[in-house]
């Protein structure tokens, strides 16, 4: 249960307790965990409880978004009017239709076979340099032999690591480089034994909901 | 119809303070009802509220068990890849250098490069297993650990929590008034509830022993790369200037 599941759990078992008439200090002391969240739910449900009892857009707010929204145009005339005079409560719906049916008709015309052209060019390009092709394949073989090491290093492919590897000259500088690179893949793997500390409190979650259970 | 419904909604509101004074006065109904629903409500949900949550705790750390050893594992097979390649590839640059080698002293070079490559290579490989060893181990006593101070901090939870329900019981049967009786089980029930979460307060300080042993092996690995990097930068050198470079 990862934590807005618990919470949720929490907020549930906390208006139950509420509900139930138990003080709302009781409950923020009982999940202690979650008093944060609980008090900002309360602060909330208070708000909504007093403000809505008397609900009125306020007038300031509404001439603010009618100002803010593009597209509302200076013409009364040309306004769309959810709640026009002839209006029966189907011009939600209707409106809309005829506005997507004249897009269909006017742009779509266009529109559609210019997207159905990037389609199929995006398949036909898929199909040829794809990963299924052998001849991509081979490509990309080459591309890392080039690149060395670093990249099948990053890959972790201990095998595509073991082909990239470029054939020894015999060198000192680049046999002792290649034995001091080499230690940058190895402790990729020791690191990864760092994340293993968090199993230690792997079922941190679950025990702390053996504390949390109403008696109501 | 208009009108009805805004007087409806405003005859409620004005009467609603009416109802949280009267909902106050006298016994609350949860306590009036407290001995008739201990036994077969409270006790029955308490108990599977636990019974629940210990068969997920078990599922969970058989889930830690199975998840921590197939990182365990996978880790090791890589290591060993990785170390049988690299042992592949000295021999490889080992082959070169000979046949580079025309002196007597420039063989003789090689021979003692090698051995102190695989010298560093042996000590970098028991330091590192060393270092990993020494983490799984700690890091098993410390689950290890914090098991028994978790198993033991729900058991101390369930037996107070028993007590208290005992405790109530007795006091509804022997007479005591039900909001009276209430009040002492919930006093004990939070009681226990502190003394769970400061068990459990406790038993998370094992993060701080972990903390420890991921330093200590990171400082370990530091040591351990800092002397292998010594060692073949001087194994270079010495190489270097027998081939007289």
């Amino acid at each position: 249960m990862d934590e807005k599941e618990k919470f949720e759990t929490v907020l549930d078992e906390a208006i139950r307790l509420m509900e139930a008439g138990e003080d709302r200090v009781a409950i923020l002391a009982r999940f202690s965990d979650f008093q944060k969240e609980l008090s900002e739910a309360f602060r909330i449900a208070d708000r909504i409880s007093f403000f809505g009892k008397d609900i009125k857009p306020d007038k300031a707010l509404l001439e603010k978004i009618v100002r803010e929204v593009n597209t509302v145009t200076q013409v009364p005339e040309k306004r769309f009017s959810y709640i026009s005079s002839d209006s029966k409560g189907r011009r939600l719906l209707v409106n809309p239709l005829i506005q997507i049916h004249s897009f269909m008709n006017m742009q779509m015309k266009y529109v559609l076979p210019i997207v159905a052209v990037f389609v199929v060019a995006g398949g036909v390009l898929y199909m040829n340099y794809g990963g299924v092709s052998p001849q991509v394949a081979q490509n990309t073989q080459v591309t890392s032999k080039s690149a060395g090491t670093e990249s099948a290093a990053e890959a972790g492919d201990t095998a595509a690591m073991k082909a990239a590897a470029p054939a020894s000259t015999g060198n000192p500088d680049e046999i002792v480089d290649d034995i001091i690179a080499s230690l940058a893949e190895e402790e990729t793997i020791l690191n990864d034994a760092n994340a293993d500390a968090d199993f230690v409190a792997y079922d941190s979650a679950l025990v702390g909901e053996f504390g949390q259970f109403s008696y109501e | 119809m208009n009108k009805i419904i805004p007087s409806i909604v405003g005859a409620v509101l004005a009467i609603s303070p009416v109802f949280s004074v009267l909902a106050q006065e006298g016994t609350p109904p949860t306590a009036a009802n407290f001995c008739t629903r201990i036994s077969r409500d409270i006790d029955q949900r308490i108990g599977q509220h636990m019974s629940e949550r210990e068969a997920k705790l078990k599922n969970r750390r058989a889930e830690r068990e199975t998840k921590l050893e197939e990182r365990r594992e996978g880790r090791k097979d890589r290591l060993e890849v990785f170390r049988e390649r690299r042992d592949e590839r000295r021999d490889e640059h080992y082959t070169k250098l000979e046949a580079r080698a025309t002196t007597t002293a420039e063989k003789a070079a090689v021979v003692a490069f090698q051995q102190a490559i695989e010298s560093a290579v042996s000590a970098r490989k028991a330091a590192v297993d060393a270092a990993n060893s020494a983490f799984k181990s700690g890091l098993d006593a410390a689950i290890a650990s914090r098991k028994t101070a978790v198993d033991a901090a729900i058991a101390t939870l369930k037996s107070s929590l028993d007590a208290a329900m005992a405790k109530a019981k007795s006091d509804c049967s022997s007479g005591v008034a039900p909001a009276t009786a209430r009040e002492a089980y919930r006093a004990a029930v939070e009681a226990a509830r502190k003394k769970f979460q400061d068990d459990m307060k406790a038993a998370e300080k094992v993060r701080d022993t972990v903390k420890t042993l991921q330093d200590t092996r990171q400082a370990a690995l530091k040591k351990t790369l800092d002397d292998f990097k010594v060692a073949v930068e001087k194994a270079r050198q010495d190489l270097k200037a027998a081939f007289g470079r």
